[in-house]
């Protein structure tokens, strides 16, 4: 087998095996700005020399407690990684991509001075797209790269250069540089990337930083100085990024792979799919807001799925030797519900495994997951994104049996039908939860709602209360709530939406009463109404409160 | 409300019998409290608590400080331990190691610490909570307070929360880790 060598002119030339972490095909030529695909090119020289080797990180395992086990760690390939050839001033002069078992081959010219370089970086610029990088926040977002010795290529015709990553436990502490956790958190994506991937080999990813870091401790404050609070996907309007905990003896979640890809599930149904939670602190057991629930749900289940392990884990404390877990398949939830995270993980689980018990006889894989996230019915619902949604969209695909699905919702004590849960039953507890949503006319007369903080605040159920408006017609109309129940003082707001965008917010300050005056086009509403102090207040003005909702125009 | 402590006390008992207070309100609540921490972002799964202080954000070297920590949640029911996790360098002089606590709704734990460093720097003072609900599943959150010694005027616990990382560094380099190497 021959190798060519890129020919290097102004811009930097990579070149990448087809497959985008695939396992050959022709080459891609990617510049600073640009990727295009070209055929493999024939060596440029007889004295080349084919480097190649394979390349390694240490992956560090849970115990039983889901602590870290570094005495059982594991060398796992490093897949799908940009590989390249530098030389003593940085200049890329090959490039390639590692394959699934970690491998990777470049030609270079016999006698150079070269370092091998394996950028924490997935890239693909083939029929599927992606490009994912480790980087690190609180040094400019720069790309984390595995580095080798400078050295040369030699005489022969072939030299083999294999490079380890190592975790840098020393016993007690890490003693040395955390050279694997870039690559154990960029691996727990490419599991990801691979599983969709396969289902849709056309896939476009949106590219995506995850920013992680031995600085990123559990203080909340400035990001670049690591002050990340804990590990989250921060959406931004067009984008976003993953914030990923590497503080030693707290909490570091770089071999968290469910966490890794829980995170990575709100960056899919974000810039993917779609998603109308509004995020915010949630236990696997909390009665959350509907749109919370689904999503943290879809996190769960998918960090289940890639990782073809229902036993979610996160590992903490005092040389990382603690930790939680939650088995998605042991049925011990709290409220069960379509408010409940849990619940809603479970299900999906349930739906993708080949495992089958009383509720749940369904094995249908990933792909209708898939293409429930990914229909333009579900993302432009009128509705939220909530299991009722997920639910009826399923229903409508005919890719499962409508009996079995039932079964398995009614497991979790979830019953009702259609996108708003029509006829659902289970409350939570919070009478004021139902109906998920309540139907407001103009000029007919006013609703009563509630905003309560029996299960919490932010985003607990019953905080918030989704009504409906449709209108015939372009109007000016006069949303008011007006309180009628509840201690002094209480500040409640208002929302409008459409098909998941926010259209309005209307967040007076006056006591107890909120109006909205304005323009809407003819169309479906949501209105979501909220006391804020139930959102935004301290424990002393939390309370119950209930309002009367009236619309005119 | 029941507690007890489980731990080291390191400093005299006079210091120690109001160092591990679990109250059931805000009583105490200092006028300097900042506005408890809201995650608005998609946080990953665990306990749901977050962690509200009244730390004036800058201690001298060798200074002894002390500062509340005000525990909220959501919770009804189960219970909740608490850890002491202080970074490396910061001295805990007299509080708990561990308190357990049972949880009811509106309740807020508040834990009094005190601690000094003789070193200037940055530090974190941490708690480590594991909540163990009805049936008995765990979950849990580490939160953290940054701690400024010798920098009075750099206000850590002062900046916002919401700083757009910088931009990427202009000329594209790497940060590079070394790798344990085979040639041949």
């Amino acid at each position: 087998m021959r190798f060519f060598k890129p020919i290097v002119s102004g811009l930097i030339a990579i070149t990448l095996p087809a497959c985008g972490g695939g396992d050959g095909g022709g080459n891609t030529t990617v510049t600073a700005n640009t990727v295009s695909t070209t055929p493999a090119p024939a060596p440029t020289s007889e004295s080349s020399v084919k480097v190649s080797g394979h390349l390694t990180y240490d992956r560090v395992p849970h115990k039983e407690n889901s602590s870290l086990d570094y005495a059982g760690t594991v060398s796992l390939p490093i897949r799908g990684a940009v590989v390249e050839a530098v030389n003593s001033s940085g200049r890329i002069l090959a490039s390639s991509v590692s394959k699934s078992d970690g491998s990777y081959e470049l030609a270079l010219d016999a006698g150079v001075e070269a370092r091998l370089q394996v950028k924490a970086q997935l890239l693909s610029a083939e029929a599927a797209k992606w490009n994912f990088q480790v980087t690190d926040n609180t040094q400019q977002n720069t790309v984390y790269a595995l580095q080798g010795s400078l050295a040369s290529t030699g005489s022969n015709t072939a030299q083999i250069r294999d490079l380890h990553a190592p975790h840098g436990w020393t016993g007690q502490s890490y003693g040395t540089e955390r050279a694997a956790a870039p690559f154990a958190i960029l691996d727990s994506v490419y599991g990801a990337v691979q599983a969709f991937a396969a289902i849709d080999p056309n896939i476009e990813f949106p590219p995506l930083e995850l920013h992680w870091s031995e600085n990123n401790i559990t203080v909340r404050g400035d990001r670049t100085l690591g002050h990340i609070g804990t590990s989250f996907y921060l959406p931004n309007e067009d984008s976003g990024a993953i914030f990923i905990l590497g503080q030693e003896n707290a909490d570091t979640d770089e071999y968290d792979h469910h966490v890794i890809i829980h995170e990575w599930g709100h960056y899919f149904e974000h810039q993917m799919s779609r998603t109308d939670s509004i995020g915010g602190l949630h236990s696997l057991n909390d009665r959350l807001d509907a749109r919370v629930a689904f999503s943290e749900g879809w996190g769960n289940a998918l960090s289940a799925i890639i990782t073809g392990d229902p036993v979610y884990r996160d590992s903490s404390g005092t040389q990382q030797a603690a930790g939680f877990s939650y088995d998605l398949e042991s049925r011990r939830v709290s409220n069960p519900g379509w408010f409940n995270e849990g619940s809603i993980g479970a299900i999906i689980y349930d739906i993708y495994d080949s495992r089958t018990d009383d509720f749940d006889n369904i094995s249908a894989g990933l792909s209708p997951l898939y293409n429930v996230m990914r229909s333009e019915s579900y993302k432009q619902s009128p509705v939220f994104s909530t299991i009722f949604a997920f639910a009826d969209s399923l229903r409508s695909q005919g890719d499962i049996n409508l009996d079995d699905f039932n079964t398995l919702l009614e497991g979790h004590a979830i019953s009702g039908f259609g996108p708003q849960g029509n006829g659902e039953s289970n409350n939570g507890a919070i009478q004021s939860a139902l109906p998920l949503y309540k139907e407001i006319i103009t000029n007919e007369t006013p609703i009563q709602l509630c905003s309560l903080d029996d299960a919490g605040v932010f985003n607990k159920l019953g905080n918030r209360d989704f009504i409906f408006l449709n209108l015939p017609a372009r109007n000016e109309i006069t949303i008011s709530a007006e309180k009628i129940t509840g201690k002094d003082n209480r500040d409640p707001n208002f929302k409008i939406w459409q098909a998941g965008q926010l259209l309005h917010e209307s967040t007076g300050t006056d006591p107890d009463q909120e109006t909205f005056l304005g323009n809407l086009e003819a169309g479906l509403y949501v209105i979501e109404v909220f006391d804020a102090l139930n959102v935004n207040g301290n424990s002393s003005q939390r309370g119950d409160s209930c309002y009367e909702l009236s619309v005119e125009g | 409300m029941t507690y007890k402590t489980i731990g080291v006390l390191i400093a005299g008992l006079s210091l120690a019998l109001s160092s591990y207070e679990l109250a059931a309100s805000l009583q105490g609540h200092s006028e300097t409290a900042k506005t408890p921490h809201h995650h608005v972002s998609f946080v990953k799964p665990g306990a749901a608590v977050s962690l509200e202080s009244d730390y004036d954000g800058h201690t001298q070297p060798g200074e002894l400080e002390t500062v509340t920590l005000t525990l909220h949640h959501i919770y009804s029911d189960g219970h909740l331990v608490a850890n002491l996790l202080p970074s490396s360098g910061l001295e805990v002089i007299s509080s708990f190691q561990q308190a357990q606590t049972a949880l009811s709704q509106g309740s807020s734990p508040i834990f009094n610490v005190q601690f000094s460093a003789l070193e200037a720097g940055t530090y974190s003072l941490g708690l480590e909570i594991i909540y163990t609900d009805r049936m008995a599943q765990q979950s849990r959150r580490t939160l953290s307070v940054p701690i400024e010694v010798g920098t009075a005027n750099n206000k850590t616990a002062d900046k916002p929360n919401n700083v757009t990382p910088k931009a990427k560094a202009p000329d594209g380099g790497v940060i590079a880790l070394s790798a344990r190497e085979t040639i041949r």
